[in-house]
């Protein structure tokens, strides 16, 4: 079963680097990186693009060449190829992720000014790239490559950039959270502290979110027809 | 002998085709062609054997396992063949065989490297980028890798020329020498199962025909040929199927002691090939 899921991560991954589309989406934002890295929203945004591209990319090859038949008719179950495709994506969080803080450590060590991420940045990021996963993912299984694009793109990418523009826009425009409600609140969510168990039970919620929805995409396809 | 693939009573219902009542049975080293026309249910009993689809009704058994609840145990064991590969277009061979290999206990790299030399297949090339032949041989290749004892391949022929059915065909031949695999073989091209099959099972619009060896099916039924006026209400219902043609008519029958001498002297009698049986046999199906 292990190998079987590594295997099978490993070709969500040679598919997923054979697509130069996502090579250059991820160099733009690689180098969008340190402008944006003292913006924890921003960052999330970045963290969460590689997931998100990864997702629509493999459902989309999934569709075009019928690849879901092929791995259905090895031996491997089909509980096993819906986690392989969760570890996969969550691998591709993880990359974004630690190229997202790798960028901010080193304008951190190089003085630029910039904050080293705290536990806004890691309750944002865990949150919104799980309860995302957690609610794409099954669509995907349930509804078809179609309709789960529009409502990932609903989903993650424009509360994504709206957040990232709320937090961000006190540092664009300045002076803009002393005239703007939505300004002010981002500029106060961004510097907010959060106490000590906050950030683990955030964790532990998500990862229950993540196991469930794992569990339902399971179901829907083994039921699933090939 | 030990029967390797049990298929009884099997059933599925879609809008506007049914499958029913499908059953046979495939011994040990044997092969199996199964016929059918375009539609009559072949690729859905395949896939009802795979467990790609939930059956309605039935059973399917491999080395007595019930497909549905043992899956990945009978899947280890079947090496499967589809009439088109359904992988990653921009992956090379080699990235296949790497994410295929892992999932199989008994994969044998050392035999799928020489699969890949006699096969000369390219594995550096994109799988996109492979011919239909050089797709169904890599698939082939894989399904041939891993010591499975029964191999299944839904129409690997259809689309291919003339020089690589043959080839196939051999290394068909060769795969059942040891006595221990079996082949189940869907095809439309029947002449490729004349050389090769040990049994036959017919479906037409997804109930069956026949299951039975290709020797008795071979010698049971003729093609008779006589003139237009030789064909009699008495003869009619000697046969399975005719048809008109520029000399007089044509019949497929299982009786041919009976009608030969009611059509009389000018009666040409010859062996039936499948295409005949399918064809004929198809015919009376759905005119029933």
């Amino acid at each position: 079963m292990r190998n079987s899921i590594s295997a099978l991560v490993a070709k969500d991954f040679f598919c997923f680097l054979r697509e130069p589309r996502m090579l250059v989406s991820t160099l733009i934002m690689v180098l969008l990186c340190p402008l944006l890295s003292s913006n924890p929203f921003f960052v999330v945004m970045f963290c969460v693009f590689p997931s998100y591209t990864m997702t629509t990319l493999l459902f989309s090859y999934e569709e075009k060449y019928g690849t879901d038949r092929f791995f259905a008719s090895l031996p491997v179950s089909r509980t096993a190829m819906v986690a392989a495709r969760y570890g996969g994506v969550f691998l591709a969080a993880l990359a974004g992720l630690a190229i997202a803080c790798g960028s901010d450590l080193a304008l951190v060590a190089l003085g630029s000014g910039a904050k080293p991420f705290g536990d806004l940045f890691f309750l944002s990021f865990t949150a919104f790239f799980t309860v995302n996963v957690s609610l794409i993912i099954p669509l995907y299984y349930k509804v078809g490559i179609a309709k789960a694009r529009i409502a990932s793109l609903v989903l993650m990418m424009i509360p994504a950039m709206a957040g990232g523009a709320m937090v961000g826009m006190d540092k664009m425009l300045p002076g803009a959270a002393e005239s703007n409600a939505l300004a002010s609140a981002g500029a106060l969510f961004s510097t907010l502290r959060l106490p000590g168990f906050v950030l683990p039970l955030v964790m532990t919620a998500c990862l229950a979110v993540l196991a469930a929805s794992l569990l339902v995409s399971a179901r829907i396809f083994e039921a699933k027809e090939l | 002998m030990e029967t390797i693939l049990r298929v009884e009573n099997l059933s599925k219902r879609f809008p506007g085709f049914t499958l029913d009542g499908v059953g046979f049975q495939v011994p040990r080293g044997t092969v199996m062609g199964f016929i059918g026309r375009n539609g009559a249910g072949k690729t859905t009993t395949i896939k009802l054997i795979m467990n790609l689809l939930k059956r309605d009704g039935g059973l399917v058994e491999v080395f007595g396992l019930d497909t549905e609840k043992h899956g990945a145990a009978v899947r280890e064991k079947i090496g499967f063949v589809y009439d088109e590969l359904f992988f990653y277009g921009m992956l090379t061979g080699e990235q296949m065989r790497r994410a295929v290999a892992p999932h199989y206990r008994g994969w044998d790299e050392d035999r799928f490297r020489r699969y890949a030399l006699d096969f000369e297949l390219d594995l550096k090339k994109p799988v996109e980028k492979l011919s239909k032949g050089q797709k169904t041989k890599l698939s082939l290749a894989i399904a041939l890798s891993h010591g499975a004892e029964l191999i299944v391949m839904d129409e690997p022929t259809s689309g291919l020329d003339p020089v690589f059915r043959a080839e196939l065909l051999d290394v068909l031949y060769a795969v059942i020498q040891d006595d221990r695999k079996s082949v189940f073989f869907s095809t439309h091209i029947t002449a490729d199962l004349e050389k090769i099959a040990d049994y036959i099972t017919f479906i037409d619009g997804g109930r069956m025909v026949f299951s039975e060896s290709k020797d008795a099916v071979m010698d049971r039924y003729r093609i008779v040929r006589g003139p237009a006026g030789a064909m009699t209400s008495e003869v009619r219902p000697l046969c399975v199927g005719t048809r008109s043609t520029a000399s007089g008519f044509e019949a497929l029958t299982e009786r041919v002691e009976e009608m030969a001498p009611i059509v009389g002297p000018r009666a040409v009698v010859e062996r039936a090939t499948l295409d005949d049986i399918m064809v004929y046999t198809a015919g009376r199906q759905a005119d029933a």
